[in-house]
C-alpha cells in the first residue's frame, strides 16, 4: 500500500522526520545511562583502550586456532600445542601467544557471506556491507564520535602501520584517524624540517600569524576560522610531551627486540605506549595471509612476527595492569578453506572462522562456538562481524541503540542494527 | 510589441518573429498562428505579465499528460488579420471554446490592474505538462481535420494537396530518405523520388496508391502500432499521429510531388521559452560562435540581476584583474599560474575573455576535469579483479577530445564489449562496480543520482518514504541492466581450455597466472541487460507478488518504447512477454536506458548537467541538491535555469562552450561570497577552499616552470596495446606472447607510437595523473577515496597542516638542481632589490602583488644581516589561508 500521506509533502514529511529523530536523540539519553548501567553490570564497558589488531588476507583458522582433529593436513604441518588455557590448542608457529590463551576468548563460530578481501574488510571493520551509496564508520571513528576524548594533543582513534579500511565514514573530518604510516617515525611531519632552529621556526608562526590576520581583517569566514584553529591545535601538537609516546626510542633495546624490531612489533610497541597514555582506539595490521598457494611455505615465516608482537604486547598489558582496561581484538576478515586446493594453498572462506577477544573483562581460556569437523564451516553460536562489533562496542561502554543519520536521513548504528553483544564473553 | 486599449478589450500589436507580418490579437490566453507563415504563437498571462511565445511545430511529444482547461485552444484573432485562407486556421476556429470570453474578461482584469508589463520573463514551470497537452490537442484535431478534408469539396483539394506536400516533405526528409534514398536504399526503395515512391521497393508493390491511403503500404507501415517489428521508420521515433495524418490527407488528395527529396537531419526541438531571451524562437544557434556566447553569456547577467533587484539585493562590485587571473586559473586549469604566466597576462591591461579562452584549451582544463569526472564516477586505481588504468585514461582521452556530454553519459551507460579494446574501454563504468552483490542496484541508484539527480536509493529496498518512488518503480528500472555479465570474457571458454590444455598439467601458479593474465586481458561487460527482473523474494507490496517477473520500464519522462519481438523467429507472433520467460539476451537494455536517459527529451538530464557546472563553476548549485532534484524544481531562478538548459542543448552538450559562457558573466566576475543560509541569490562565486588536487596542483605551480607537462597523452594503456596485439592470435601464439609479454609489449609500443598522434608514456605531476596513497598529501587534503559520487571534502584537519608546515618540499624559492622553479631565477638575477624579492615571492604564491603594508612588514621582520629571509615569507604565503582559499 502506498502511503499518501508519506508522498504527500516532502518537505513537510522531512521535518516530521527531523522532528521524531530529533525526539529519538533526546530519548536516547536515557536509553544511554540505562544502557550504560546494564553494560556495567554484565562486565561491559571496561574497555578504555582498544587494540585491533587486523590480521588481514584471510588467516587461516585451521592451522592457527581451530585445528581439528579430522583435518589431517593441518594437523600434521601445523601440529597443534598446548597453550596456558585448557582445552585451547593452537598451531605449532604460536608460541609466544599460547601462552597468554588463559586471556583469550576464541570464537571458533565467525561468519559472513563476503568472499573478497575488499569486501569482507569493509564489514569487519564497519560491521555494515560495502555499498556504492554510503561510507559507513569504522569502529575507530564510531569510538571518537560517541563520546571519545582525545588523550591530550593526541586524537582518540589512531591507525598504525599501512592499515586499510573505511576511515570516518560519513562522519565528519575530525573523527578520522591519525595516520602513523610508519610507527618508527611517529606522526608524519610532526617535527620542524631539518636545519631549522625552533627560534627559526617560531619567527615563521608568527610571521604567518600577521599576514593571516591581515587576511582575516579583510576576509573572516568558515574556512578562515577552521583553519586558525586547525593551525593552533597542529602547533599545539607538535609542542605536546605526548609526542613522545610515538618515539620508539624510549624503550630499552631488549624490549624492542622482544616485540621485533620489524613493522609489525614496532606497531605493537607504539599501540601499547599509546594506550599507557590513554589513547581510544588504535588499528594495527599484519597482512600477507592470502595462503592460495603453497600455504606451509609461507605461513610459518610470517607467523614469527605476528606471534611475537602480540605475545610481547599481551604480556606487558598483563604485567602493567593494563589488561583489565584494554580490549585486545584479534581478527581476519575471513578464514581459509579447510581443505587444501590442487595448489597446496586454501581458499578465502567466510563461512567458518576464528576471531579472538582479550581484556577488559572478557573471561579469558573459553571457546565460543564452533566449526564442523573440518573447521570450514560455523556450526554453533555463530557470529557475524556485526556481532564481533557490536561486542567490541559493548566492551568500550559505546551506546549501541544510539543512531547517526547520514546527510540523507538514513539510520546507521554502532555494530550495525543487526549487531548482538556477545555478552557470554564477558 | 504594444498593447492597445480599445473597445474590444486590450489588442496586442507586434510584429511576426518569423515573417515580420504586423499582427494584432486580443490580449487573451491562446493560441494563434501567423496568417502569412503559419508561426504558431501562445499567449499567457502570468502574475499580471503577458507573455507571448512562438511554439515550434515540431515540439509534439507522445506522453499521454493530462489536458489542462485553462490551455485548451482558444482562437480570437482580431479583424486586421485578414487573408485567413488556409484551411488549418479555419479548422482552429471551429474549435474556439466558449469559454473564452469569461477567460478574456478576468484576464483583462488582472492585466489592468497589474499594469502593462511588457514580455517579461515567465517561469513556466508546468511547461512540460503544457506542451504535452498541446501535443494532444494537436492530435485531435489533425484527426478531425483529417476527417473533414476528406469529405470537404474538391475545390479545396489542389490547394490544401499542394501546401500539405511541403509538410509530407519534411516528414519524408526527416523521417524517410535517410535510409531510402540517394545514399542507402534499404528494402530496395528510394522515396526521394516521386517514381521511386510509386515504384516501390522489394515487396514489388507501389507503396503509395494515389487517393487511396489504406490501401498505401507506405501509410499501413507508418501507421502500425508503436513496438510493432515493422513499423517504420525502423530507427528513432514512431510518425505522430498528427504526421501519420498529413501522410494520409497527401495520399487521399491525390499525392502531389514537386522535385527531388534530399535527407535531413532532425533538428533537436528547442523552444525557446524566454521571449525576450537572445535566442528566442531560434531552434539552433551555433553556440560554438564567441558572439554568440557572450549574448548568451549577457543574458545570464541580466537574469540574475533581474533576480538581485527583485528581492531588494544589489550585486556586488567586480575583482580585480589579479584576483580573476588566480580565480580563472585556478577554476578552469585547475592551478595558480606560474610566475612567468603571471607576468606574461598582467603586463597588460587583461583580457579576461581571451584568459577563459586560452585556459579552458589548455592541458590544465583537462588536468582538472579529470580530476572532477574521476571524483563524480568514483574512479578507483583498481578493483577486485581488474585496474581500471584503461577507462581512466578513456575520461581523460574524452575530456581532451571534449566529447559532448550527452555522448560520454550514453557511452558509459550503454557500454559493451572488452575491457581492453580501446573503443569499449567506457566499460570500465561496470567493471568499477562489478555488479556484484547489492552492487548492481547501487550502481544503478548512482546512475540515476549523477547523471538525472533522481534519488531512488530508498526503494532499492522499499518504497520512498518521502518521495514518490516505490519499489516496484525501481525493480522496472534495474531490469534494463539487470543480466549484464561484468567481468566477463570476450572468447569463448573453448578457447581458454585449449590454452589449458597447450600448457599441459599439472597447473603451476606459473601457468595459473599466464591463464589468469589471459583472463584480465580478455575481461569486459557483456549482454546488452534482459529487459526483466525478478521482485524480491521479500516483496511486500499489493502491486505484485514476490519472485514475480516484471518488465523494464522507465520511472518518469517519455516511456520506452520496448519491442520485446524483435529477436523471435516468428516474426509475426505477439508474444510480448518474451521478457518474462526468462530474459532476452538481445534486449539491450543498457542501450534503451542510456538512450532514454542522455537525451533532451529526459526533463532531468539536461538540467543535471547544467546544474553540475554551474556548481562546479559558481560553488553551490542553481537547484536542489547536485544529486537530488524533483521534476518540477527549478531553482529560486526559474527563468535563469530554463534558459540555461535551452543553452546546455543549444549548444549541443558541449561542456567548455558552456562553461564559457558562464566564465565570461559579470556573476562570475564578482568578489566571491561566503555561502550563507537562507536564501542565495547567485550572485558570485561561492568562497571555497581549494580542493586537494588544486592545492597540490598550485604548489606545482610555484615550483615548476611546467607543470603541465604530460598531461592528456597516452592514447593507449599498457593494457590497450597487449589486447590489440592479441586479439587475432591463435591460442598457441596468446600462450607465447604471454610468456614473452616484457619483450613483445616493447616491439608494440614502437609500433603503436610510430604512428601519428599516438603517444602512450605520460609523465605527469599533476595530481590528476598520481595514484596516492594512503595518508599522501592529496589524501590528507580530502580527496575523494572515490568511494561515493562527489567524495572530496574541504575540511580543515591537523595532517594538512602539518604537512604544509613542516615539509619543505613545497616551497619553491629553494634551488632544485636542473628544474629550478621561475621564482628561484627570478630571485637570483643580479641586482634584485628586496622589495622585488618580496614582489616576485607574492607574485608566485598568491599571485598578487604586495600591498604597501605587506611589503613594510616584510622588511620589517624579515629583513636581516642576511638581506630578506625568503623562506620563511614563502612558507608564510604557502601556509597561510589565502593560499587555500579561492576568494
Amino acid at each position: 500500500m502506498k502511503d499518501l500521506f508519506l508522498k504527500s509533502d516532502e518537505l513537510t514529511r522531512r521535518n516530521v522526520v527531523k522532528g521524531l529523530a530529533a525526539g529519538l536523540l533526546g530519548l536516547h539519553f536515557t536509553n544511554d545511562l540505562a544502557h550504560a548501567k546494564t553494560a556495567a553490570l554484565i562486565g561491559g564497558g571496561k574497555a578504555k583502550s582498544v587494540i585491533f589488531i587486523n590480521v588481514s588476507g584471510g588467516f587461516s583458522q585451521v592451522d592457527s586456532f581451530d585445528i581439528k582433529e579430522a583435518n589431517k593436513d593441518a594437523n600434521k604441518a601445523s601440529s597443534p600445542i598446548k597453550s596456558s588455557a585448557d582445552g585451547i590448542l593452537v598451531g605449532k608457529y604460536f608460541t609466544g601467544m599460547a601462552k597468554h590463551m588463559d586471556k583469550f576468548a576464541v570464537i571458533n563460530s565467525m561468519c559472513h557471506t563476503q568472499g573478497t578481501h575488499h569486501h569482507a574488510t569493509y564489514l569487519t571493520l564497519t560491521g555494515y556491507e560495502s555499498r556504492g551509496t554510503i561510507a559507513h564508520p569504522e569502529l575507530g571513528a564510531w569510538a571518537s564520535k560517541l563520546g571519545g576524548k582525545g588523550a591530550g594533543a593526541i586524537p582518540p582513534f589512531v591507525k598504525i602501520g599501512n592499515s586499510g579500511g573505511a576511515g570516518r565514514g560519513f562522519f565528519s573530518s575530525q573523527f578520522s584517524a591519525l595516520p602513523v604510516k610508519d610507527p618508527t617515525k611517529g606522526i608524519q611531519f610532526v617535527k620542524t624540517p631539518k636545519g631549522l632552529s625552533a627560534g627559526d621556526f617560531k619567527k615563521r608562526v608568527s610571521y604567518l600569524d600577521k599576514i593571516n590576520q591581515q587576511y582575516e581583517a579583510k576576509m573572516n569566514n568558515k574556512i578562515t576560522k577552521d583553519y586558525s584553529d586547525i593551525y593552533d591545535q597542529a602547533l599545539k601538537m607538535m609542542t605536546s610531551r605526548d609526542l613522545a609516546a610515538f618515539d620508539l626510542n624510549h624503550e630499552k633495546e631488549a624490549t624492542r627486540e622482544r616485540y621485533g624490531k620489524n613493522e609489525f612489533g614496532n606497531s605493537c610497541l607504539l599501540a601499547r605506549r599509546l594506550v599507557e597514555k590513554g589513547v581510544r582506539f588504535m588499528s594495527l595490521t599484519n597482512g600477507g595471509w592470502d595462503d592460495h598457494y603453497g600455504i606451509y611455505g609461507e605461513f610459518k615465516d610470517r607467523a614469527v612476527d605476528l606471534d611475537q608482537g602480540v605475545a610481547a604486547l599481551m604480556a606487558d598489558l598483563r604485567s602493567m595492569g593494563l589488561l583489565d582496561s584494554t580490549l585486545v581484538v584479534f581478527t581476519s576478515e575471513f578464514g581459509r578453506g579447510a581443505k587444501l586446493n590442487s595448489q597446496a594453498g586454501r581458499g578465502h572462506n567466510p563461512l567458518g572462522y576464528t576471531s579472538m577477544l582479550a581484556g577488559a573483562g572478557v573471561k579469558g581460556g573459553q571457546k565460543y562456538g564452533k566449526t564442523d569437523k573440518m573447521g570450514g564451516v560455523a556450526e554453533e553460536k555463530k557470529v557475524h562481524p556485526a556481532d564481533l562489533n557490536a561486542t567490541i562496542a559493548y566492551a568500550m561502554g559505546l551506546p549501541l541503540d544510539h543512531i547517526e543519520y547520514n546527510t540523507t536521513g538514513r539510520p546507521f548504528q554502532v555494530g550495525n542494527k543487526t549487531g548482538k553483544p556477545v555478552t557470554a564473553l564477558f | 510589441m504594444k498593447l492597445i486599449e480599445t473597445d474590444d478589450g486590450l489588442i496586442l500589436k507586434f510584429s511576426c518573429q518569423s515573417c515580420a507580418r504586423s499582427l494584432e490579437i486580443l490580449a487573451e490566453p491562446c493560441l494563434f498562428e501567423c496568417p502569412s507563415c503559419s508561426q504558431d504563437y501562445k499567449l499567457r498571462v502570468e502574475d499580471g505579465d503577458i507573455c507571448v511565445k512562438a511554439i515550434d511545430k515540431n515540439t509534439t511529444k507522445k506522453s499521454s499528460g493530462q489536458v489542462k482547461n485553462n490551455s485548451k485552444r482558444k482562437i480570437r484573432t482580431t479583424p486586421p488579420v485578414a487573408n485567413a485562407g488556409r484551411s488549418s486556421r479555419q479548422r482552429r476556429k471551429k474549435k474556439s471554446s466558449s469559454t473564452a470570453i469569461i477567460a478574456s474578461f478576468f484576464v483583462t482584469l488582472i492585466v489592468l490592474g497589474a499594469g502593462v508589463m511588457w514580455w517579461k520573463s515567465l517561469d513556466e514551470p508546468e511547461s512540460y505538462s503544457i506542451e504535452t497537452s498541446q501535443s494532444n490537442n494537436d492530435e485531435a484535431i489533425a484527426n478531425t481535420a483529417g476527417d473533414t478534408v476528406s469529405v470537404e469539396s474538391a475545390s479545396a483539394k489542389t490547394v490544401s494537396a499542394h501546401g500539405d506536400f511541403s509538410q509530407v516533405k519534411t516528414i519524408f526528409e526527416e523521417s524517410c530518405v535517410g535510409c531510402h534514398g540517394p545514399k542507402r536504399q534499404k528494402g530496395k526503395f528510394r522515396m526521394d523520388t516521386l517514381a521511386g515512391v510509386l515504384k516501390g521497393g522489394s515487396s514489388g508493390n507501389p507503396a503509395i496508391v494515389k487517393g487511396n491511403a489504406s490501401e498505401s503500404l507506405l501509410y499501413k507501415l507508418i501507421s502500425l502500432h508503436a513496438g510493432d517489428d515493422d513499423i517504420m521508420p525502423s530507427d528513432g521515433d514512431p510518425l505522430t499521429k498528427n504526421q501519420q495524418t498529413i501522410v494520409k490527407n497527401w495520399i487521399n488528395a491525390g499525392a502531389s510531388w514537386e522535385g527531388t527529396l534530399v535527407p535531413k537531419e532532425k533538428l533537436k526541438k528547442i523552444v525557446i521559452e524566454l521571449t525576450d531571451s537572445p535566442f528566442a524562437n531560434k531552434i539552433s544557434v551555433d553556440l560554438t560562435k564567441s558572439k554568440n556566447q557572450s549574448l548568451a553569456s549577457q543574458y545570464v547577467d541580466s537574469l540574475i540581476d533581474k533576480h538581485l533587484k527583485a528581492n531588494g539585493k544589489e550585486p556586488g562590485v567586480l575583482v580585480s584583474d589579479e584576483t580573476f587571473l588566480r580565480r580563472a586559473f585556478i577554476d578552469i586549469a585547475g592551478r595558480i599560474p606560474t610566475l612567468q604566466e603571471f607576468d606574461r597576462y598582467l603586463s597588460s591591461k587583461l583580457d579576461r575573455l581571451a584568459l577563459v579562452d586560452d585556459l579552458i584549451n589548455s592541458p590544465g582544463y583537462i588536468s582538472h576535469s579529470h580530476n572532477y569526472w574521476l571524483d563524480a564516477l568514483r574512479v578507483k586505481e583498481r578493483v577486485a579483479k581488474n585496474t581500471l588504468e584503461t577507462y581512466n585514461n578513456w575520461i581523460q582521452q574524452a575530456i581532451k577530445q571534449n566529447m559532448p556530454f550527452d555522448k560520454f553519459a550514453y557511452k558509459l551507460v550503454a557500454s559493451e564489449g572488452a575491457y581492453g579494446d580501446p573503443e569499449n574501454a567506457s566499460v570500465g563504468y561496470y567493471l568499477r562496480d562489478d555488479l556484484t552483490g547489492f552492487m548492481a542496484e547501487d550502481s544503478l541508484s548512482n546512475t540515476m543520482q549523477l547523471f538525472l539527480a533522481t534519488d531512488m536509493l530508498c526503494a532499492q529496498c522499499h518504497d520512498h518514504p518521502y518521495k514518490k518512488w516505490t519499489q516496484k518503480d525501481f525493480y522496472k528500472l534495474l531490469a534494463f541492466t539487470n543480466g549484464t555479465n561484468v567481468n566477463g570474457r570476450a572468447h569463448n571458454h573453448r578457447e581458454t581450455r585449449e590454452m589449458v590444455k597447450i600448457l599441459k598439467p599439472p597447473s603451476t601458479p606459473r601457468k595459473n597466472g599466464l591463464i589468469g593474465y589471459y583472463k584480465t586481458i580478455q575481461a569486459g561487460v557483456f549482454k546488452g541487460g534482459s529487459g526483466s527482473i525478478k521482485l524480491p523474494v521479500d516483496y511486500q507490496y499489493d502491486d505484485g507478488k514476490p519472485n514475480e517477473l516484471i518488465n523494464a520500464q522507465v520511472p518518469f519522462g517519455n516511456p520506452v518504447q520496448i519491442n520485446y519481438n524483435k529477436t523471435q523467429p516468428n516474426r509475426k507472433s505477439k508474444d510480448v512477454n518474451l521478457a518474462m520467460k526468462g530474459g532476452d539476451n538481445d534486449f539491450r537494455g543498457r542501450m534503451h536506458l542510456a538512450k532514454w536517459m542522455a537525451s533532451p527529451e529526459n526533463p532531468m538530464f539536461t538540467k543535471t548537467i547544467v546544474n553540475r557546472l554551474w556548481d562546479r563553476v559558481f560553488g553551490s548549485p542553481l537547484v536542489g541538491k547536485k544529486l537530488d532534484m524533483k521534476e518540477s524544481d527549478m531553482g529560486d531562478n526559474p527563468g535563469l535555469t530554463k534558459f540555461l538548459n535551452d543553452v546546455m542543448k543549444l549548444a549541443k552538450y558541449d561542456q567548455k562552450v558552456f562553461m564559457k559562457i558562464l566564465f565570461q558573466t559579470k556573476a562570475y566576475q564578482r568578489a566571491a561570497m561566503e555561502l550563507v543560509e537562507g536564501k542565495f541569490y547567485h550572485p558570485a562565486p561561492v568562497v571555497r577552499r581549494l580542493t586537494a588536487e588544486q592545492v597540490w596542483d598550485s604548489l606545482l605551480a610555484v615550483r615548476s616552470k611546467n607543470p603541465d607537462v604530460g598531461v592528456g597523452q597516452g592514447k593507449y594503456t599498457k593494457y590497450n596495446l597487449i589486447y590489440k596485439e592479441m586479439v587475432n592470435m591463435s591460442p598457441a601464439e596468446r600462450i607465447d606472447y604471454m610468456q614473452n609479454r616484457d619483450k613483445r609489449l616493447k616491439e608494440a609500443k614502437k609500433k603503436y607510437e610510430a604512428l601519428p598522434g599516438v603517444t602512450l608514456s605520460s609523465k605527469s605531476h599533476r595530481a590528476s595523473m598520481l595514484r596516492p596513497g594512503r595518508a599522501s598529501f592529496l589524501n590528507i587534503y580530502g580527496m575523494s577515496d572515490r568511494g561515493l559520487i562527489d567524495g572530496a571534502i574541504q575540511e580543515a584537519t591537523i595532517p594538512q597542516a602539518l604537512h604544509l608546515m613542516n615539509n619543505d618540499l613545497y616551497l619553491g624559492v629553494r634551488k632544485q638542481g636542473r628544474h629550478n622553479s621561475f621564482l628561484y631565477d627570478k630571485l637570483k638575477q643580479k641586482s634584485v632589490s628586496t622589495e622585488e624579492k618580496i614582489k616576485y615571492i607574492y607574485n608566485a604564491i598568491l599571485t598578487r602583488n604586495p600591498t604597501d603594508s605587506e611589503v613594510s612588514l616584510a622588511k620589517q621582520h624579515l629583513v636581516g644581516s642576511k638581506g630578506l629571509d625568503q623562506e620563511t615569507l614563502a612558507w608564510a604565503l604557502t601556509n597561510s589561508h589565502e593560499f587555500k582559499i579561492k576568494r
